[in-house]
């Protein structure tokens, strides 16, 4: 149980007010005393006023109001913020300072210490205290112009606060010479450390390897003395907070609460509190709304437009619609990436990704027109109004989600409260300041009495507690190197002796704290821990010769889940289930190369539709580059036929070339695109024309040939199944024979006819496609710095560079060759063959690693370069490349 | 095969080299001298730095006079370890070695005297990194520096790289200026978007490099930078080949160049030193040289006629005696060179690239600043910029409230020019013999970190023209104490002939220096100091068995043997750690294994790819075939039917038969539709994998540890928005690597970079025949070489254009000089590896032999590198036989848990007994609903105004004048527009209230008893509450009322069905009330609620305590 110090309550009891440095502290008091007068039998009082100073300031000057004294209008703490914020950044900008916002704090602080102090600064002592000086008076000198009283500054709120006898400070560490000064004059009392008089307890020391093994051992701590005595209460302090939050909350929430963790709740019930919370940004409710608010101002990012689309705040919107529409997002981009680019696609989201997505994109359009006279209120007022139309937030919110929410609409609230006279705020400034604000405001759930308290500060606790740990305590954090204020010159802190100004201060104020924190707790521990990284630490050399805790008992849900020991069942399933018959095989020649390079990666492709969630980006995506390309090709070809034609004038060749990539633009580009897009693809036009020019000069060293076939559709039966197929190009050759091509505009692979298992099977495909009249078949890559050709003929020059049949091989046996090969491969897809059997480096480029769990050995075989081609070896096999001409 | 090739030092050379080591070491401790000490591996440095930091203890006025700069966090920490422990000492314990008692005591007497307690208080001493330094510089002078506190580190800079990137890219296109910049990199880049965004991000990484060139000479100035940096390259590598040719054999070439060229009436320029003549040098080298070597054939394509055979054999012996003068070397980096000047497309392809990266980088500190966060690039320019506010240094002093006065850097080989460009800014003002000195201590033969940056040119820079002001003396420490005799000399043979004969800061060339040994020999006779070991290519598991007998030998010999297994490239050690693992021989892996391919990790990626996409189809594909699932293929398919794009919702409605679906289905529902949404994502995926029974599955304490790294990572991960789909693995899991439990005795393994500064019995080399991983172009060719007396060339070259086969000469000759650069690098990565032994060495590598019988390593191979030092050794030896196994591994069977399994209930932990929950949970407030922000601000004054009105005497109570109450609608936000509104209703409210006999009576100061706004604290069904009663009163009856005001109003329907539902609404909380007031008194108690704004007031019948109980 929570206890107070005697004179403390006295205080009370007498219906004084207590001032505490934080709201924390101050809650606590209010504990330590409701349970001082339950224990005393009462089951109803006057609540005791304790309060924090700042909350302290905010009363008198209402109290000054009813006492009839005239005072200017007061600001409202986010109309200071919003002034602080207007003057810092006016003083910042010729500085060039990055991120001038996170220099308000600093100089509200900064101004605040030397008040406190009653220091005098000089501005020529350095850039950080000019700046101090002159927000200093650009602040009070817009307060003048506007006629308001900006009470953050004690001193200039002097006339209207009333401190007396009935005042008492508590738990101030430190408070200023001046600040003191003038409440002690007023007859305010500050309660000094000792005054509790409370005997010290043995202060104990606990050593740990790491600072998640810290925080299970204070757990354990905290879940023994609860056994002993469910009515104690606890303290962890822990200094770099910050950082560790998860190693705590994991540790406490599965020590104290497992029930819970296993049980699917959140932490409001929990037993303990950990102090700071989440930016009210980062709640995903919160930031689901902010995302809301940014794409109806016209400001989102592609992102954050999908994160939108996949929210759970959006109930008032069919899921499923949401995420087909988040699928098209990230296949195809967005330009611009708002609500304007999403309404100008929206018949193509309603061809492709379903009606119901370009419904979804009529309404948000519909729910976020908005007028807008440009104010604060106003903007906050539609604000609210968008999210209601939007269904924001959704229905069944937990206890943690109402409360977020409410914190929202008080920052929206807020919004409205910086409205002054004749002053408009634009849309963009209104989005950002709700930003700014939602990302400055920490949201914790709301607790009032819990057993643990987990806290960074290292203020007086005030009270006195059953236990209290302290942790981090090595060698060099404790006592750690001196902070000082970075605006003030560190001369005049040091001169002044602010606290932790200079090492000898550092030092002496750790050991008070250790002094303070063995009289303010039954039992006291402190720990250190060697770091997260490799680097050695050592306990601090305040710590020596303290007995060591006794660890109590261990209890982590993780590890009771292993120690479990459930039996587990090995399963293996080489095949899954067979290609329903008489169902239709998908996938062209792509089926055959993914069942080539792994059996378990054509099943997984054709059979579970597995594919890779796109990454939503910008630029015209490379599928439909890869279309243009084929299209621009075809077009090309179908105008010329002949390689005779190919002798034509080189200027009628790149009007023709120019032309045709003009064409295949314009047929395959989105009818309506964003500004962006077309100038992409004007670029994608100039691209196409070029690579074409290329392949011309290339095709005129060729033998002649007469292109017969263009983007023609086939039919090949393999092991009794039919393939669809479509044959980029074919070409009859000078002695009637055809020739097989397939574009390539990525990077050139391996390509093995001889192969058990075919690298690039689709071109064994086309050449049995194509009959008994084929006399070689080719991948032409022309996207690199040289064309190159991968693929076989029935003998050389077919093709420039074009390899010949090896010896002792004829071209009918070849073929032979090929048609039982290829057919064992339909075979094993109609047989549903699924074995995790990658061909070399076949994984590299594979995104099934997860789904096929591959093991990790098996995985190292199969990515072992070929080793003797040493750094010359060939890209990986990469079957996702844009050149998929079947589909 | 051991390789007991070496050369012992002779005695005499050895004791040399010792009594220049002792004088080192005495002059290092000089407090009045700038110093640059050379100390190779394991001769010491850190006792060396330790006794420095200590003398200069005794000198300093504090100890944060002095700043000891390290290389890692850990070398930091060992460095003060080290310095404490050795005040420590003085108090009586051990003497550490290397240090003398007489100055421990100095040191320690000073602390005594001047009160410093610097072991009471050792974060006096500043020991640290040189990021925690900028670190500190930044946040201290955050105006100088211009950047504000509150900026954090970001963890995942790449993300911010790539926004900017992409934001480039954007509006170089958007906007007309830019865009012919823009239109000429995307044809280079084959109009590849990913491609250009990739290169760019990852050159807005490195921009430390390029980002102050291109500033100090935007515009055309970078051109002209970069031509006269060609033109003093030019000039200085024909100058130096002018001079390394003969005469005689330059005037033969001369006459060969006429000879040849005859027939094509071509007439090149004489051989001279000037530029002018590069042409003539490119076709001497033509024609002397081949890819290969020396030219031997010559025929008409060397413009010989076919008959021409005195005009043949006059060449060849030409050739010949070039070749007897050794002057390859300098014909190639002749033939490599450059053009004078970049062609124009070159010109313009650098100038648009310049414009782009000038405004990414513009973009990237917009998105520092939305982000709030800031790479480790940008606090080093902070650091620097605060040192140097207005050109002119800052006084430190002043604003740091200490004086600088000596400065220790260690690893000094592998300092970049911008931290070179930091001490030059810590140091300016110094003055030799102003009693402020700098002491560099680093060994260039171990500069290995060209990949950070790192610059070993500057070591040399300053060996010999010092930093700034200050010159240096330079020493170098001459005895290992760390390897034996053996082994060392053996080292010193080798790499002497593997590292280059001299300083060259343009290849990064650093010569050998060799090192005398100072450990007693203690071999045993059956110990060889050095064995090599060859393997057939490709034949890992060969080389991993033979690992295992190096290592099971080692032990038998000492089973304490602390041994080490060293790779070049993390991959090299996966089959090895198995093998080893298998033989049940504990492993400490540093940074190794990455966790992305071990099976737990793979199952929490999947779990978490599901819960932040429900239409993420291979992550629920994966989860559900995760041991926790298991379902079959034919189970997934059967699934997949009923997906249309929502997983979860197909899950729910899945009908197939299955106990462990609906496990899976129990167990995500929390996190996708119940209380966890609200939680941070790391602590769904927790929640959720333990449901899942994750650690049931995955038992194994290294796997539990993974798992924890994971979620550890993902708990810190500072946008997890951004961990979606694929985006995951490089987002998170590519830094993350498994971390195993301690054990004793365990065989290290970690990359030779990890291992620099510690030390093993045994080393182990394995893998030195498998070739690194590829380059890949950067968007801007970039090298910029320090000139010897300060200052640097900049060489800058476009990347090319994708289908531009003609190779740039300059980009080319950069990439030939980079990987020069690179290879000589590897060379040291090599030394440092192989002085790690302290007693033995093993080299393991598999060399193929070629078709014609030679047996040459894979060009980019660790042996490549030594072939020339090991080549004849590793060729004589025959390889192991053939091991690895014919047929790939075979798949490891699956596993998952019963499908029957159920998860059990976890032992209950003990409950804490609570006076109070907070207002919400305790169901004390109504449901909220949200109230406008006018209705809100109508509430509070009306609620204050009724309390004020209470307190005032009944007879002068009247609302106050509306300007007032305008003022304070002002104050509570309410805008303009709509005041006249709120007013009015304020009004009302008042104005009703006091019209209103009832609200007369309630405001009335007769009562025996009245409170307003009463606060209160009190127990209630067992919980402490506070209250605020907003008016009781005990009336004449002696009956206590509570009522409460409302000012909600009501809209559309009828008023008394509005007051009915207010009723409902705030009913319990009024029953609660009356249930706290009973102990206020026994009076007969009433409950009302009074609508100020209706004027209306509506009593609640107060249950009785039984039934409030009850309900
Ligand atoms: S990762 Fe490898 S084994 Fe797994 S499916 Fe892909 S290719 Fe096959």
């Amino acid at each position: 149980m929570l206890e107070l110090p005697a004179a403390l309550l006295a205080h009370l009891t007498a219906a004084g007010s207590l001032v505490t440095p934080s709201r924390q502290r101050a809650a606590a008091l209010r504990l330590a005393h409701s349970a001082l007068m339950l224990a005393r039998g009462l089951t109803l009082w006057p609540s005791p006023d304790i309060l924090p100073w700042g909350a302290w300031v905010e009363r008198e000057l209402d109290q000054a109001r009813l006492r009839g004294q005239s005072l200017p209008r007061r600001l409202s703490g986010v109309e200071q913020w919003q002034l602080w914020r207007e003057v810092v950044l006016q003083c910042c900008a010729p500085l060039q300072v990055l991120a001038p916002e996170g220099l308000i704090d600093p100089v509200r602080r900064g101004l605040a210490v030397l008040e406190d102090e009653g220091l005098a600064l000089d501005s020529t002592a350095s850039p950080e205290a000019a700046l101090l000086l002159e927000a200093q008076a650009a602040y009070r000198s817009r307060c003048r112009e506007l006629g308001v009283l900006g009470s953050d500054s004690w001193v200039d709120c002097r006339e209207y606060l009333r401190p007396s006898a009935q005042l008492m400070l508590a738990g101030f560490t430190h408070l200023g010479a001046a600040r003191r000064r003038w409440l002690e004059q007023h007859g305010a009392l500050v309660l000094e450390e000792q005054a509790a008089g409370w005997p010290p307890c043995e202060l104990q020391v606990s050593a740990h390897a790491g600072p998640a093994e810290q925080a299970q051992a204070a757990a354990d701590w905290c879940a023994a003395h609860l056994g002993v005595d469910p009515g104690a209460r606890l303290l962890l302090v822990v200094p770099r907070l910050g950082q560790q939050r998860h190693h705590w909350l994991r540790a406490l929430s599965q020590r104290l609460d497992p029930q819970r963790v296993l049980g699917g709740g959140n932490d409001e019930r929990a037993p303990y509190v950990i102090e700071g919370g989440r930016a009210l940004a980062e709640h995903p409710l919160v930031s689901t709304a902010l995302d809301l608010i940014a794409l109806g101002a016209g400001r989102a990012e592609l992102e954050r437009l999908t994160a939108l689309l996949r929210s759970p705040y959006l109930t008032a919107w069919d899921l499923p619609a949401r995420l087909r529409l988040e699928l098209w997002l990230r296949e195809h981009g967005l330009d611009p990436p708002t609500l304007e680019g999403l309404t100008l696609q929206s018949s193509l989201i309603g061809a492709q990704a379903g009606i119901e997505s370009a419904l979804l994109v009529g309404a948000l359009q519909e729910a976020l027109r908005a007028p807008a006279p440009p104010t604060g209120g106003s903007w906050a007022e539609c604000f609210a109004q968008w999210l209601q139309l939007c269904g924001w937030p959704g229905e069944a919110l937990g206890s943690e989600e109402q409360q977020v929410r409410q914190r929202f609409d008080v920052l929206l609230g807020e919004l409205a409260a910086l409205d002054r006279p004749g002053q408009r705020l634009s849309l963009e400034q209104a989005v950002q300041l709700l930003q700014e604000r939602a990302q400055r405001e920490h949201f914790e759930p709301a607790s009032d009495d819990v057993a643990v308290t987990v806290t960074a500060s290292l203020d007086d606790p005030i009270v006195r507690y059953d236990g209290i740990w302290v942790a981090g305590l090595s060698a060099d954090a404790w006592p750690g190197p001196p902070q000082t204020d970075a605006l003030i010159p560190a001369g005049l802190q040091r001169h002044a002796a602010l606290p932790g100004s200079t090492p000898a201060l550092q030092l002496a104020q750790a050991q008070r704290l250790q002094g303070l924190w063995s009289r303010h707790a039954r039992s006291c521990v402190l720990s250190w821990d060697a770091g997260e990284e490799d680097v050695p630490a050592e306990p601090s050399a305040l710590l020596q010769g303290l007995a060591p805790v006794t660890p109590a008992a261990r209890f982590e849900l993780t590890d009771w889940l292993a120690a479990l020991h459930v039996p587990l069942q090995a399963w293996q399933e080489p095949r899954g289930i067979a290609w329903p018959p008489g169902r239709a095989l998908r996938g062209g020649s792509r089926l055959l190369e993914l069942q080539s390079l792994c059996p378990f990666r054509g099943y997984a492709e054709l059979h579970l539709g597995a594919r890779e969630l796109a990454a939503a980006e910008r630029g015209v995506a490379a599928r439909e580059r890869g279309r243009i390309l084929h299209r621009a090709l075809q077009l090309f070809w179908e105008a010329l036929r002949t390689s005779q034609a190919l002798l034509e004038g080189t200027a009628a060749l790149q009007e023709q070339a120019g032309r045709c990539a003009a064409q295949a633009v314009q047929e395959i580009a989105p009818r309506e695109a964003g500004r962006l897009t077309s100038l992409l693809l004007e670029r994608e036009r100039e691209r196409t024309g070029a690579l074409l020019l290329r392949l011309i000069e290339w095709e005129r060293s060729r033998e002649p040939f007469s292109a017969t076939a263009l983007e023609a559709p086939a039919h090949l039966v393999l092991a009794g199944h039919g393939l669809p197929l479509r044959l980029d190009r074919v070409d009859r050759l000078q002695d009637g024979r055809l020739l097989v091509i397939d574009y390539k505009s990525g990077k050139p692979q391996t390509f093995d006819a001889h192969g058990e298992r075919p690298t690039q099977p689709q071109l064994a495909a086309y050449a049995l496609a194509v009959g008994h009249e084929v006399a070689a078949v080719a991948m032409v890559y022309f996207g690199g710095p040289k064309i190159t050709v991968r693929g076989v003929a029935d003998r050389e020059a077919r093709l420039p560079r074009l390899a010949g049949l090896p010896a002792g091989l004829d071209w009918p046996t070849l073929q032979a060759q090929w048609r039982e090969r290829l057919g064992t491969l339909v075979q094993e897809i109609i047989d549903g063959h699924a074995a995790v059997a990658p061909q070399p480096r076949a994984c590299e480029h594979c995104h099934l690693h997860m789904l096929c769990r591959i093991d990790p050995l098996q995985l190292e075989a199969a990515g072992a370069q070929d080793e003797t081609q040493g750094e010359d070896a060939p890209e990986a096999p990469d079957p996702a490349n844009e050149d998929f001409a079947d589909e | 095969m051991s390789d007991s090739q070496a050369v012992t030092l002779g005695q005499n050379a050895a004791a040399a080299l010792g009594a220049e080591d002792e004088a080192a070491r005495g002059a290092a401790l000089s407090p009045q001298r700038s110093l640059l000490l050379q100390a190779p591996a394991g001769s010491g440095k850190t006792t060396v730095l330790t006794a420095r930091f200590l003398t200069l203890l005794t000198e300093v006025e504090a100890p944060e006079e002095i700043l000891a700069i390290t290389f890692t966090r850990k070398a930091a920490a060992e460095m003060r370890q080290r310095i404490l422990a050795a005040l420590q000492a003085a108090e009586g314990a051990r003497v550490p070695s290397g240090l003398s008692a007489e100055l421990l005591q100095r040191a320690r007497q000073r602390d005594q005297q001047c009160g410093w307690q610097l072991l009471r208080n050792p974060a006096r001493l500043r020991v640290e990194t040189i990021d925690a330094l900028n670190n500190r510089l930044a946040r201290l002078l955050p105006v100088s520096a211009r950047a504000a506190p509150g900026l954090a580190l970001a963890r995942h800079a790449t993300t911010l790289y790539r926004r900017a990137a992409a934001r480039t890219l954007e509006a170089a296109w958007l906007e007309q200026t830019s865009r012919p910049a823009a239109q000429l990199l995307f044809e280079r880049l084959d109009n590849n978007w990913r491609r250009l965004q990739g290169l760019l991000s990852d050159m807005l990484r490195h921009r430390s490099h390029w980002l102050p060139r291109m500033l100090e000479a935007s515009g055309t100035g970078l051109l002209a930078r970069v031509h006269e940096s060609l033109h003093s390259l030019l000039a200085d590598e024909l100058a130096s080949a002018f001079q390394a040719v003969p005469e005689p054999l330059r005037r033969e070439g001369e006459a060969l160049l006429t000879h040849v060229q005859r027939a094509s009436r071509q007439h090149l320029p004489r051989l001279t030193a000037g530029s002018e003549s590069l042409a003539s040098w490119r076709a001497l080298c033509a024609l002397a040289l081949t890819n290969e070597g020396w030219r031997r054939r010559l025929t008409s394509a060397e413009g010989f006629e076919r008959t021409d055979q005195p005009g043949k054999e006059r060449a060849r012996a030409w050739i010949e005696a070039m070749a007897e003068a050794g002057l390859e070397s300098t014909l190639r980096t002749l033939a490599a060179l450059p053009d004078e000047r970049l062609t124009a497309d070159e010109e313009a392809a650098l100038t648009a690239l310049a414009q782009l990266l000038m405004r990414a980088a513009a973009e990237l500190q917009l998105v520092f600043a939305e982000s709030g966060r800031v790479d480790y690039a940008y606090i080093a320019g902070a650091a620097r910029q605060s040192l140097s506010e207005r050109g002119a240094p800052t006084d430190l002093a002043l604003q740091l409230g200490t004086r600088l006065r000596h400065i220790l850097v260690d690893e000094f080989q592998d300092t970049s020019y911008e931290q070179f460009g930091l001490l030059q800014a810590l140091t300016v003002g110094w003055e030799p013999q102003d009693g402020r000195t700098l002491f560099l201590v680093g060994d260039p033969m171990q500069s290995i970190y060209q990949f950070r940056e790192a610059e070993v040119g500057l070591f040399l820079r300053a060996r010999a023209h010092g930093v700034g002001p200050l010159s240096l003396q330079p020493l170098a420490l001459r005895r290992n104490f760390r390897t034996e005799r053996a082994l060392l000399d053996w080292i010193n043979t080798r790499f002497a002939q593997l590292f280059p004969r001299r300083d060259d800061p343009r290849t990064a060339a650093i010569a050998y220096l060799a090192s005398a040994a100072a450990r007693a020999d203690s071999l045993g006779a059956e110990e060889q100091p050095v064995t090599l070991h060859r393997f057939q290519v490709g034949d890992r598991q060969a080389e991993a068995l033979r690992v295992l007998q190096i290592v099971r030998s080692a032990r038998e010999r000492n089973p304490h043997a602390s041994i080490a297994l060293l790779v070049a490239n993390r991959d090299h050690a996966t089959r090895i750690a198995a093998v080893l693992r298998e033989a049940q021989l504990p492993l400490r892996g540093v940074d190794l294994e990455p966790l992305r391919e071990r099976a737990v990790i793979r199952d929490l990626t999947a779990l978490t790819r599901a819960l932040q996409h429900r239409a993420d189809r291979s992550a629920w594909l994966a989860l559900l075939r995760a041991p926790w699932c298991g379902l079959t293929l034919a189970q997934l398919e059967g699934y997949c039917e009923a997906v249309q794009a929502d997983h979860f919702e197909a899950l729910q409605a899945c009908s197939i038969d299955n106990a462990a679906l609906a496990r899976v289905q129990a167990a995500l529902r929390p996190a996708l539709l119940g209380a966890e949404r609200a939680l941070p994502l790391w602590q769904r995926v927790e929640h959720c994998w333990l449901r899942l029974g994750g650690p049931a599955v995955h038992h194994s304490e290294s796997q539990r540890l993974d798992a924890r790294r994971f979620l550890d990572a993902l708990a810190l991960h500072e946008d997890p928005d951004a961990l979606v789909g694929e985006a995951l693995e490089p987002e998170l899991l590519d830094a993350l690597y498994s971390a195993a439990p301690p054990q004793p005795d365990a065989i290290d393994i970690m990359t030779m970079h990890a291992a620099k500064g510690l030390e093993w019995d045994v080393v182990i080399l394995p893998g030195l025949g498998r070739c690194s991983a590829r380059d890949t172009d950067p968007l801007l060719h970039w090298l910029e070489l320090p000139r010897p007396a300060g200052g640097t060339e900049l060489l800058l070259s476009p990347i090319r254009a994708s289908a531009d086969e003609a190779a740039a000469s300059l980009a080319t000759y950069i990439k030939r000089l980079r990987r020069e650069r690179r290879r000589l690098e590897r060379v040291r990565l090599l030394y440092v590896a192989a002085t790690r032994a302290r007693r033995q060495l093993h080299l393991l590598g598999a060399v193929p032999t070629r078709a014609d019988g030679s047996v040459r390593p894979l060009a980019g191979s660790a042996l490549h590198d030594l072939w020339p030092a090991l080549g004849a050794q590793f060729a004589a030896l025959q390889p192991a036989p053939l091991a690895s196994m014919q047929s790939p591994p075979a798949a490891a069977p699956l596993r998952r848990l019963p499908a029957t399994w159920q998860l059990p209930a976890p032992p209950p932990p003990p409950e804490p007994q609570r006076l109070s929950l907070p207002a919400g949970l305790a169901g004390l407030t109504p449901e909220y609903r949200w109230v406008g922000l006018t209705a809100r601000a109508v509430g509070t004054i009306v609620h204050a105004e009724l309390h004020r009105l209470a307190l005032a005497a009944g007879a002068v109570a009247a609302p106050r004048p509306p300007a007032h109450y305008a003022r304070w609608l002002a104050e509570l936000g309410v805008p303009d527009s709509a005041q006249r509104a709120a007013l009015a209703r304020i009004e009302q409210a008042l104005s009703r209230t006091l019209a209103d006999p009832r609200g007369r009576w309630l405001l009335s100061d007769t009562h025996p008893e009245a409170r307003s706004e009463w606060r209160l604290t009190g127990l209630h069904e067992g919980r402490v509450v506070n209250v605020v009663f907003d008016r009781m009163l005990l009336d004449a009856q002696g009956r206590r009322w509570i009522v409460d005001f409302k000012t909600s109003s009501h809209e559309g329907g009828s008023v008394e069905q509005f007051l009915q539902a207010e009723v409902e609404r705030h009913g319990p909380q009024l029953q609660r009330y009356a249930a706290l007031a009973r102990a206020l008194g026994p009076e007969p108690l009433r409950l009302a609620l009074y609508f100020p704004l209706l004027g209306e007031f509506r009593e609640l019948e107060p249950l009785s305590p039984g039934a409030a109980a009850a309900r």
